[in-house]
């Protein structure tokens, strides 16, 4: 005791100082760990791997076994077209991408243009000075890229028009384009639209959508300029314009083996007389005619307890129309009678099956929604509204459409023309 | 007395509310069923240039927890800034860039499509069993789903270099979780199903965390505004991007440095990397509409043997 009296301060600078070797020690152990990971992260992966694998020590991929390929660069492009080699600074202009596969491959290269996916795109830059422009042309395994440069300059104030184009939220086939800013215009503007695939439209809202689904599919992407001209009270007039694009997911199927035909329809059948009918537009995206036989359809009930029933018919004895043309749009009539649908089907599924000329195996689905009754409704699957505001627009969208309900695009496009 | 006048209130309140508020909301679905998986395709974001790298053409995925109605994914949120005291961003608030929230997460289809738009439908597709295997698989992939509404996780980006970081658990732990397509590469394994993963080279790795600092940099240099470049130029970018790709690298999210540069495909380490991308749950023989093959899946290792376009089955308010 008298011990440590006499020394309590030498013991305890000691054992501070061993304290503080031991923190070193143990933080300097932990450092080697994660030095080890760092320097060798694919043992650390390993490590990692084999705690969850039955065999340890065993990796499942062996990386010399991957194949791996070199990407070869290819003369693809053959001439990059600039509309205007200067623009002014807020103007847009047009780059489009003459391309060839010297292969005959065509139909398999993907273009890029700047940040855009597409050909032709149209650009548009702010600011001043000269901006390079990376052309990116590729395939599976071959690239070729280009740059060509646009000077901007400032140009004398005049009647802009900013055009923000994307894919429907909900409507894969669709686009939606919307004027969000306009500069240099005065009381009551006009829109007229043009598409870019031969459609126009005029509305008196900067707001507008467009279905694609009827644009002929023979490569991964297909794009659309679309254009919006804006007139005011005094004719002032100004264009904007921007591009779209949609990859091609039916054609990729029908590639993959799995062919499938685009398809438009009223979600919503027309009830009249007991019987429910739907226009239906189908794009025959094949090189040859095909003719849809057989019809598979499903009725799911109101109440999400009962199975669901499934009937087959004749394609013919659904639709107006069973054989399109190649590379044709038809436009039919689907008809399901009053006999057919059972009491409380809430949405039906009808899967039409056929064949090309040649034999292939052709598809589409058909998904309608019947709404409820108010005496079915407490079997349905559903939410009540609690927000005022949203029960609000519902109200007087209900008004404004003249229906007993309206769909979540009605409810979306009303709000966005500034209906509500 | 009082307390009839109270009641009467209360009955009063009663009977406003259940008629104020007259419209019931009849949800919308897609055409999948519980257990597939749905792709959303590669935006424009500053993830992109990562997917184009990774041959990737869907940059995000999710499940669907019931026949149509709910998408459980795995997503973040850009981190917020460390500021400075006039208020000007300079870092990334590292917590949450390494710990990515909303994390896991179930959302209905008009949320997920229309509002907070974590799915796009342009491009979008559904991955579900083959016709012929539908019925042998659906009920192995209702599992699949209940494990995928089971388990909670944060999103971690790390998830990328180093996958096998997510647990069988309902408890969210902070240095744990995983990705968009490795969440639900972890629900099938969870459930029994392994499917294959890919090998992603040092080289690919480091192609691809180019991509992505080139990506976040921009991102953040139109982010930073006047007060940012003001006070750091293009520094504060600069050191964003390498906080980011540092992240996904290393889990090393309050470095700044270019820490990374040297240690994905030498000269000082190398990484390599077995996280799924969303296209790599395809089956291999499936060309992306970007034009690849990056699938890596087989008949054997996947439920998942048809793409179908995704479809929505409209929901109204009545």
């Amino acid at each position: 005791m008298d011990f440590i009296k006499k020394h309590k301060w030498t013991l305890l600078v000691v054992g501070s100082v061993a304290l503080i070797g031991l923190i070193i020690l143990l933080r300097g152990g932990g450092q080697k760990e994660s030095a080890l990971a760092e320097k060798d992260p694919a043992s650390a992966m390993n490590f990692y791997m084999n705690l969850f694998s039955s065999s340890p020590g065993e990796t499942e991929i062996d990386p010399s076994k991957v194949g791996t390929f070199e990407v070869e660069r290819k003369d693809f492009i053959k001439k990059i077209h600039l509309e205007k080699e200067t623009v002014c600074s807020g103007d847009d202009f047009e780059v489009r991408v003459d391309a060839r596969d010297p292969d005959g491959h065509d139909k398999d290269l993907i273009f890029k243009v700047a940040e855009k996916i597409g050909n032709p795109v149209i650009l548009k830059y702010y600011g001043e000075g000269t901006q390079d422009i990376v052309v990116t042309v590729r395939d599976y395994k071959r690239i070729d890229t280009k740059t060509v440069t646009v000077n901007v300059v400032k140009c004398p104030d005049r009647p802009l028009v900013y055009l923000k184009a994307s894919p429907h939220p909900m409507r894969p086939e669709e686009g939606e384009f919307e004027v969000i800013k306009l500069e240099g215009f005065s009381g009551r503007t006009r829109f007229a639209w043009d598409f870019g695939d031969g459609s126009t439209k005029n509305t008196d809202t900067g707001y507008a959508t467009h279905n694609y689904f009827a644009r002929d599919q023979k490569r991964f992407h297909s794009t659309f300029t679309v254009k919006v001209t804006v007139t005011d009270e005094k004719n002032t007039s100004a264009t904007a314009r921007t591009t779209i694009d949609f990859p091609n997911i039916q054609w990729i199927s029908s590639q993959m083996g799995a062919a499938t035909i685009p398809i438009v329809y009223n979600r919503f059948p027309v009830v009249k007389d007991g019987a429910y009918t739907v226009d239906v537009n189908m794009k025959n995206i094949h090189n040859e005619s095909l003719s849809l036989g057989d019809a598979e359809v499903e009725y799911v009930s109101c109440d999400g307890d009962r199975p669901a029933e499934t009937r087959a018919y004749g394609a013919g004895a659904l639709l107006s129309q069973t054989s399109i043309a190649r590379n044709a749009v038809a436009n039919a009539t689907l008809t399901l009678t009053g006999g057919m649908m059972p009491k409380s089907t809430c949405n039906v599924t009808i899967k039409l099956k056929g064949s090309t000329q040649s034999g292939t195996s052709v598809n589409a689905t058909i998904y309608l929604t019947i709404p409820v009754s108010d005496e079915d409704l407490k079997l349905k699957k559903h939410q009540v509204i609690d927000d005022p505001e949203l029960d609000r627009k519902v109200q007087k969208a209900k008004k404004l459409l003249g229906k007993d309900f309206v769909t979540v695009d009605e409810l979306r496009t009303l709000e966005k023309e500034g209906k509500l | 007395m009082r307390k009839f006048y109270k009641l009467l209130a209360i009955c009063i309140i009663l009977v406003f509310a259940s008629t104020v508020y007259g419209a019931v909301y009849v949800p919308t679905r897609i055409n999948g069923l519980k257990g597939d998986v749905v792709l959303s395709p590669n935006g424009s974001g500053p993830l992109s240039g990562l997917f184009i790298v990774l041959h990737s053409y869907w940059s995000h995925s999710g499940m669907l927890v019931n026949n149509g109605y709910n998408i459980r994914h795995n997503t973040m949120d850009f981190p917020a800034y460390n500021k400075t005291w006039i208020g000007c961003p300079t870092t990334l608030k590292s917590d949450p860039l390494s710990n990515g929230v909303p994390g896991m997460l179930t959302e209905d289809i008009n949320r997920t499509y229309n509002v907070t738009q974590n799915f796009t439908a342009g491009g979008g597709v559904v991955l579900k069993p083959t016709a012929a295997l539908e019925s042998s698989y659906r009920p192995l992939l209702n599992t699949v789903a209940d494990k995928m509404a089971y388990m909670d996780a944060y999103y971690r980006p790390y998830g990328y270099a180093n996958f096998f970081q997510m647990d069988n658990s309902n408890v969210r732990v902070k240095g744990r979780g995983g990705h968009c397509s490795g969440t639900n590469w972890f629900a099938n394994y969870f459930a029994g199903k392994q499917m294959n993963l890919p090998f992603h080279s040092s080289q690919t790795v480091y192609d691809a965390a180019v991509q992505l600092y080139n990506g976040v940099r921009s991102a953040a240099l139109e982010e930073l505004g006047w007060c940012g470049k003001l006070f750091c130029g293009s520094g504060c970018a600069d050191k964003m991007a390498n906080q980011v790709v540092n992240t996904f690298g290393f889990d090393r999210a309050t470095d700044t440095s270019s820490y990374w540069r040297t240690r994905l495909n030498g000269p000082t380490a190398y990484l390599t990397s077995v996280a799924p991308a969303p296209d790599n749950l395809l089956l291999a023989n499936y060309r992306n509409p970007a034009g690849y093959y990056p699938g890596a899946q087989t008949a054997d290792s996947s439920y998942y043997g048809a793409v179908e376009g995704l479809m929505f089955i409209d929901g109204y308010y009545k």
